[in-house]
């Protein structure tokens, strides 16, 4: 057989997934650890990174529910955290509650900016692909069978269902209608998953070759990593 | 490249093959078809190496495919030399990305990264699909989907590709999708092509060579235009014709006309519904009316809305918006009055045996009548099938058992979604038949197909659908190949 045809180089990215995982937990543990002084430096260079990472995932913590969310905290913290030792507008407020609640709300935007901006740039594939390195092998595959099998079990079970109440529902053989409608959902799962694994067989597929899914690996990840782990090294050496 | 010596394979409910021999050379694409059952797909089964290796059944003959004898071979090794497409693509995809379903095969065989990223590289370009490998295969279309099944399989370099039904779940555009696809496959890169096919139009534009078999046999084997153009063989073995498939879109085969008849009232009546999932308009805006008896063909692409609107007038579904008027008031209880149909009859089959399943629904009403069950079963030819197990039964048997169980409750509207998939020319023309004689007693059947031959030879009016609109209605218009069609039929009908 001929093997003419495109085969192209994919681009290498900047910054692939094992570069991505590293930011994610760096931006959790970057705030974890920071002393409270350091919190407005820490939060600096987290955002400088965010911006060049993904700036789209920056424009979460402007919903409205997270909005009123933060807005709980920091009300919340001014009149029942600390000594009310401010007057604002007439009220009574703690400026140790305030500190408080701001460092609450801008550790909940760290948090909430990197997982977004982590899921959506990383695929589940890789994630799958990570997480079989740390020994659950086939987790990719199985991961795999199991989105492509639920949209087609969630159809399966409504037609069963429908077809069900087409009959009378569950009225005069309730418990038999019950069970029937079980078995024959599993009964259709069964024979789906038996289509699939003839079609992995095809495909030369054996549960104890299965191969783990590559990993991409950015032209700055390695030094994503040493930087990532230099500074939270250093930051736990000042505390 | 394909050596097949004295084939004969038997499941333990019967011979599936019998005594089958036959040469396949490099290069050629050769269309397998037949009746239902009538070993088409174990043939493919056996090229693949699935049987003997994954699936039980008695072996007897020589199987030689490139080379290898596929029983001293591993599915694994086969698998280098023979890529295997399936009816159902959905069932063969299971990865996340398109590109990790292509590069699937190469990872099991072991091969390097750069090997494998090459593979797929040149599967997807052979295939079209070099802008979609980042897509989801769980978000294509049918036609999509059958591509990226044939992209994952030719990334296993294989030298024959093997395909059973690709196109039976697939529209007309998915269709000429794969069409496309190996025809260039053929063309480009030699591929030698087992095509197992019902749908013949496109299977013989690609085949050099025809084999028809018939109880596990090849009775015929030639040139397409010899095999093809033999009547007497195809309607002795209930098949189609080349000419019962014209290949033209709904809209131009369909005339404009909305009259009904005057002196009867509305059976059901659906205005300004606009119904859908997830908050999602899938129909928007139908305005329908069925009256008793008639004998009606909803047609259309794909998700063009048809299912919906069949679920929507059988009370399944509550409509977005709109009103549903059923013989002059509202719809009590589906079943009862309107039943559906189901695609897949494993859906519809819940109960152990035949006679169970049509008593089920009566039961459960309380309207069990003895001589009424035994009535239906006679008229949907299931008596001497009653105590059989429902998973024991063809799809075609499936299928009645079914239908038995939705007529038993007597339903003045009856609507059947897709009931040609996997059924020869032969179990359809008698289910028509059946229906026809419903319908004349007063039962109103709505047919949901892709079917232009079913559509031309029993609908009386035809609705077309397209992205969620009635875009037409009308009656069939007979074209001149129908013409010629129906009146080579006559001839043969006087003798």
């Amino acid at each position: 057989m001929s093997t003419e045809g495109r085969s192209a180089e994919p681009v290498r990215r900047l910054v692939g997934t094992m570069g991505r995982l590293v930011v994610f937990f760096w931006s959790i543990s970057l705030l974890l650890i920071a002393p409270p002084n350091w919190i407005p430096l820490a939060v600096g260079t987290w955002l400088g990174v965010a911006v060049l990472l993904h700036p789209a995932a920056l424009r979460v913590p402007f919903r409205r529910r997270w909005i009123l969310l933060f807005g709980f905290l920091i009300v919340a913290n001014i009149f029942w955290v600390g000594e009310l030792d401010w007057n604002l507008w007439g009220l009574a407020v703690s400026s140790e509650g305030l500190l408080i609640g701001l460092q609450m709300v801008l550790r909940a935007v760290v948090v909430l900016v990197a997982v977004e901006g982590f899921s959506n740039s990383v695929d589940i594939a890789e994630v799958a692909g990570l997480l079989e390195r740390f020994g659950l092998e086939g987790l990719g595959f199985s991961m795999g069978v199991a989105v492509n099998l639920l949209p087609f079990l969630r159809q399966s079970s409504l037609n069963a269902w429908r077809s069900l109440r087409m009959k009378g529902g569950l009225r005069r053989q309730r418990w038999r209608g019950l069970r029937l409608l079980l078995v024959n959902i599993i009964g259709n799962a069964l024979c789906r998953a038996d289509e699939v694994v003839l079609s992995a067989e095809a495909r030369a597929f054996s549960p104890d070759r299965s191969r783990i899914i590559p990993l991409e690996i950015g032209a700055f990840d390695w030094l994503i990593l040493t930087v990532g782990l230099s500074s939270l090294l250093a930051l736990i050496l000042v505390r | 490249m394909i050596r097949v010596r004295n084939l004969t394979v038997r499941y333990d409910s019967g011979f599936a093959l019998q005594d089958v021999t036959l040469d396949i050379p490099t290069g050629q694409c050769v269309l397998v078809t037949g009746p239902s059952g009538c070993g088409k797909s174990t043939l493919a089964r056996v090229l693949t190496g699935l049987i003997p290796h994954a699936i039980s059944a008695q072996f007897e003959g020589a199987v030689h495919v490139a080379g290898m004898d596929v029983r001293e071979h591993t599915i694994a090794e086969l698998a280098q030399r023979v890529g295997a497409v399936f009816q159902n693509p959905s069932s063969q995809l299971f990865h996340l990305r398109v590109e990790d379903e292509v590069a699937f095969g190469p990872r099991n065989l072991g091969l390097s990264k750069d090997e494998v990223r090459e593979r797929v590289s040149w599967a997807l370009s052979a295939t079209n699909l070099m802008g979609s490998m980042d897509r989801r295969p769980s978000e294509l279309s049918g036609g999509e989907k059958q591509q990226v099944a044939i992209a994952a399989a030719l990334a296993m370099r294989p030298r024959v590709l093997v395909l059973d039904e690709p196109f039976a779940s697939l529209d007309m555009h998915g269709i000429r999708q794969v069409t496309a696809t190996l025809q260039a496959l053929r063309e480009r890169h030699g591929v030698t092509i087992v095509l197992i096919e019902h749908r013949l139009v496109e299977g013989a534009r690609l085949a050099d060579r025809v084999l028809l078999m018939a109880e596990g046999r090849v009775i015929a084997d030639g040139e397409p235009t010899a095999i093809l153009s033999d009547q007497h063989l195809w309607r002795n073995l209930g098949l189609r014709r080349l000419m019962d498939y014209p290949t033209e879109p709904w809209r131009s085969l369909v005339i404009a006309d909305s009259r009904h008849r005057g002196d009867l009232t509305a059976l059901i009546e659906m205005r300004g519904v606009s119904a859908g999932y997830g908050g999602r308009r899938v129909i928007q805006d139908i305005n329908l009316t069925l009256y008793p008896g008639e004998f009606v063909a909803l047609v259309g692409d794909n998700g063009a809305g048809k299912s919906t609107l069949a679920l929507v007038a059988a009370g399944l579904l509550k409509p977005l918006e709109g009103t549903i008027c059923f013989n002059g008031g509202e719809l009590k209880q589906p079943g009862l009055d309107i039943s559906l149909l189901f695609q897949n009859p494993l859906d519809q089959l819940f109960t152990e045996s035949v006679n169970e399943e049509v008593a089920f629904g009566p039961r459960n009403y309380g309207l069990f009548e003895p001589e009424r069950h035994v009535q239906i079963l006679a008229e949907a030819d299931l008596v001497d099938l009653r105590s059989r197990r429902l998973m024991a039964l063809s799809g075609g048997q499936q299928q009645r058992t079914a239908m038995a169980a939705c007529l038993s409750l007597c339903p003045r509207l009856l609507m059947l979604d897709e009931p040609t998939i996997g059924q020869d020319w032969g179990h359809l023309q008698r289910l028509m038949d059946f229906l026809t004689t419903l319908s004349q007693k007063g039962t109103t059947i709505l047919l949901i197909t892709h079917d232009y031959k079913l559509v031309c030879r029993y609908a009386q009016r035809v609705i077309v659908m397209e992205e969620g609109k009635i875009a037409l209605e009308g009656r069939f218009r007979r074209s001149e190949q129908e013409k010629t069609y129906a009146h080579v039929e006559a001839r043969e009908a006087w003798g």
